[in-house]
């Protein structure tokens, strides 16, 4: 289990426990629980790079602790 | 602002992910324990919550599903061994695959080297067979073994040497024609008949070089080569635009003239013991020849012969002397006139030179260097011959008689004639002239004397003098010129000088006009004079009345204030009053003044005038704005112009009066 940081800069900011084989989407749907908004208007980014639904988070590398820029579509 | 991070639990995580149909996180510090309590809670039958859901069942259920069960940390050992058994296997494959490469490296590489040694080896013996038998060394080695045997040895090759020198002895003896057979000989058979005594020898070749011994003549070669520079430095210096083709079109090699001949090319033939094979490989009237005699043809080797010609050496050191064939001397004639004994002493010496010149193409026809050094050669002599002749005394003073006789032809009418040319001119212009000048100058005097008694106007007679110093500077005499000077100082001529020191101011106005420095007034002056007078009047009018109408304010000033009309106002409407009374009288004023403009006529005249106070034209004033509008002037030339005519106008202005 990893815990990823989620953070939009304007004034949410949450911590997600996920693993490390989930998919984006599935993070999404994750987030969106946490922050009650609809999992297809999050928009997840590590400067600049969009991160993809189909992807999984090991594939980012994203590892435990790390943070995530949230924007909403 | 720092943000307030917000976490959700595990558990709650967990349970989310539940319902959204995902994975549950597992919980690695309670997994035994949730497994435990699961069990328990199993067993109890107490398992509403979802989270409670164990590890272990979802393992299993993710197994049915076919995924990825979650690792449990307790019971890693196991897991490993299920999960990493595939990473060693690859691990275990690449090291195969490492290791079957390694070999196969190996083998190859073995393979190659062991190539090598073969190859060397083959070499080796390769190299060897040339050195077959026994070395020097190894010969020593024997023979120092043992004393005995090398001197047993020793004596055997003494006796056995004896005879052999013998045999050779006698086969130097008996070194014939017979053993030339089958020599080659590297000339054409021409070259070696010409009569002369050839010494062959054998040709300088590789040591290597496998083949027949070939027999040269040394000197016939360089002769050969000799030959060929000279063909080469003529064929060099020519330059045809058609490099790269023949005379007749054939396509040659590139610089081919650098090419050194080929040796197939050169004629050869062979020795037989009396009969000599020709062969030949180039040249196709060898060819010919051999077609017409095909018998071979004979020459004896024995037979010495004795030289042909009488040309012994054609050398280039050969004093030309001995080419050069003297002229019987021709029987001098009794020298009558020296004039054609001199002539015929210079045909002679041409006759010479032209016969001389004539040897020449048969002696040498193709070194030109040699043809120069002849003729300067004799070009020499020739002078030598001359001076020699020239040398007696009498000869001597004979030829420079008649040298002096030749220059100057003189006639022998010497006196008689008149001769007309730039000298006998000048002296007579000279003689002349002085004569003149002695006149003149008597004339001059009484002149002078003549004018000053009359006194005419002094500059008139400066003039004059400065004319005639100027006339005996030049040392040219003109008497017309003097003569017209005269009449114009006796009678006046038509633009004679009046003199203005007696007349009144009219007379003086009348020259000046008569002169065109004053124009006369035509009508348009006149006009404007009118206008200009009207003009004038006008003006004084306008000035009396503005003065009269200061008077009159001042004086109605005066009389408001004695009378007290204002007294009684206060200061503001005392200024109020002024002002209106002001108006009205403006008013009036200008129309007064309306009233009077009405006869005013000025006159309008634009002038344009430049920085030296002229008048310009039109064309002038508007060069002059639009130079001053472009703030660039004309160049240096145009304002040189304009003040040359400037300062001509200027000129002309300032002495036209006297001139």
């Amino acid at each position: 289990m990893i815990e990823v940081i989620c953070n939009d800069r304007l004034g949410k900011k949450i911590r997600v426990k996920c693993l490390e084989d989930d998919t984006i989407g599935d993070f999404k749907k994750l987030v969106a629980s946490q922050i009650g908004t609809a999992p297809e208007k999050i928009i997840l980014k590590k400067s600049y790079t969009t991160f993809k639904d189909h992807i999984t988070l090991a594939d980012y590398e994203i590892h435990n602790g790390m943070s995530l820029e949230l924007y909403y579509a | 602002m720092a943000d307030i991070e917000s976490d959700i639990s595990l558990e709650e995580t967990n349970r989310r992910r539940i319902e959204m149909g995902l994975r549950p996180i597992p919980v690695p510090d309670d997994a035994h324990m949730n497994s435990k309590l699961s069990s328990k809670e199993d067993a109890t039958g107490l398992s509403q919550d979802e989270s409670s859901l164990s590890l272990e069942e979802t393992n299993r259920l993710r197994i049915s599903l076919g995924l990825r069960p979650i690792p449990v940390p307790g019971d890693e050992g196991m897991g490993t061994s299920s999960t990493s058994a595939p990473a060693p296997d690859s691990d275990e494959l690449a090291l195969a695959n490492w290791r079957a490469k390694y070999e196969a490296e190996k083998k190859s590489a073995e393979l190659e080297t062991t190539r090598k040694r073969i190859q060397k080896a083959k070499e080796r013996i390769e190299r060897l067979k040339y050195l077959d038998g026994r070395s020097l060394g190894e010969q020593d080695e024997d023979n120092v073994d043992d004393v005995r045997k090398w001197v047993k040895r020793s004596k055997k090759k003494v006796k056995i040497s004896i005879p052999d020198d013998n045999d050779e002895q006698e086969e130097m003896r008996q070194y014939t024609a017979e053993d030339l057979k089958g020599l080659k000989v590297g000339h054409s058979l021409e070259d070696i008949m010409d009569g002369e005594d050839v010494i062959l020898t054998l040709k300088d070749r590789n040591v290597l070089d496998d083949g027949d011994d070939e027999l040269v003549s040394l000197a016939l070669e360089e002769h050969a080569k000799a030959a060929q520079n000279i063909e080469n430095r003529k064929r060099k210096g020519r330059y045809t635009g058609f490099e790269d083709e023949d005379a007749l079109g054939e396509k040659k090699g590139i610089l081919s003239r650098y090419d050194e001949d080929d040796e197939s090319n050169k004629e050869f033939f062979t020795l037989d013991s009396e009969v000599i094979s020709v062969g030949d490989v180039g040249s196709e009237k060898q060819k010919k020849l051999d077609a017409m005699n095909p018998g071979k043809i004979k020459v004896s080797l024995e037979v010495d012969l004795p030289p042909i010609g009488i040309i012994q050496d054609s050398s280039d050191y050969m004093p030309a002397e001995q080419i050069k064939i003297k002229k019987p001397k021709k029987s001098k004639k009794s020298k009558n006139s020296r004039k054609r004994a001199s002539e015929e002493d210079d045909a002679d010496g041409r006759n010479q030179d032209a016969e001389m010149v004539d040897y020449q193409p048969d002696v040498i026809e193709d070194d030109d260097e040699d043809l120069q050094a002849l003729l300067s050669k004799q070009r020499r002599s020739l002078q030598k011959k001359r001076k020699a002749q020239f040398l007696t005394p009498e000869m001597l003073a004979q030829v420079i008689r008649d040298q002096s006789t030749e220059d100057t032809p003189v006639p022998e009418g010497d006196e008689s004639g008149l001769v007309i040319d730039d000298m006998t001119e000048f002296v007579g212009n000279v003689g002349n002239s002085i004569a003149a000048e002695e006149e003149e100058e008597r004339e001059r005097k009484e002149r002078l004397a003549n004018s000053r008694r009359s006194a005419t106007t002094p500059v008139k007679s400066e003039s004059e003098d400065a004319a005639m110093t100027n006339h005996h500077e030049e040392g040219q005499v003109k008497p017309e010129t003097e003569d017209v000077d005269d009449e114009e100082v006796s009678t006046t001529g038509l633009e004679g000088e009046p003199v203005l020191s007696s007349i009144g101011m009219g007379a003086t106005l009348s020259m000046l006009r008569s002169r065109g420095l004053i124009k006369t007034p035509d009508e348009q002056d006149v006009e404007r004079q009118r206008i200009q007078r009207e003009n004038m009047k006008w003006r004084v009018s306008m000035a009396q009345h503005k003065a009269r109408s200061e008077l009159e304010l001042r004086a109605q000033r005066e009389a408001d204030r004695k009378s007290g009309k204002y007294d009684k106002l206060t200061q503001k409407e005392r200024e109020e009053a002024a002002q209106r009374e002001n108006q009205m009288r403006q008013l009036g004023e200008a129309r007064e003044a309306q009233k009077r403009f009405k006869d005013y006529k000025p006159e309008i005249k634009i002038e344009y005038k430049d920085e030296f106070g002229r008048v310009m034209g039109q064309k002038e004033a508007f060069k002059h704005l639009s130079h001053q509008f472009h703030g660039k002037g004309s160049g240096k030339g145009k304002t040189e112009k304009r003040l040359k005519k400037i300062e001509d106008e200027r000129k002309k202005e300032s002495s036209s009066l006297f001139s």
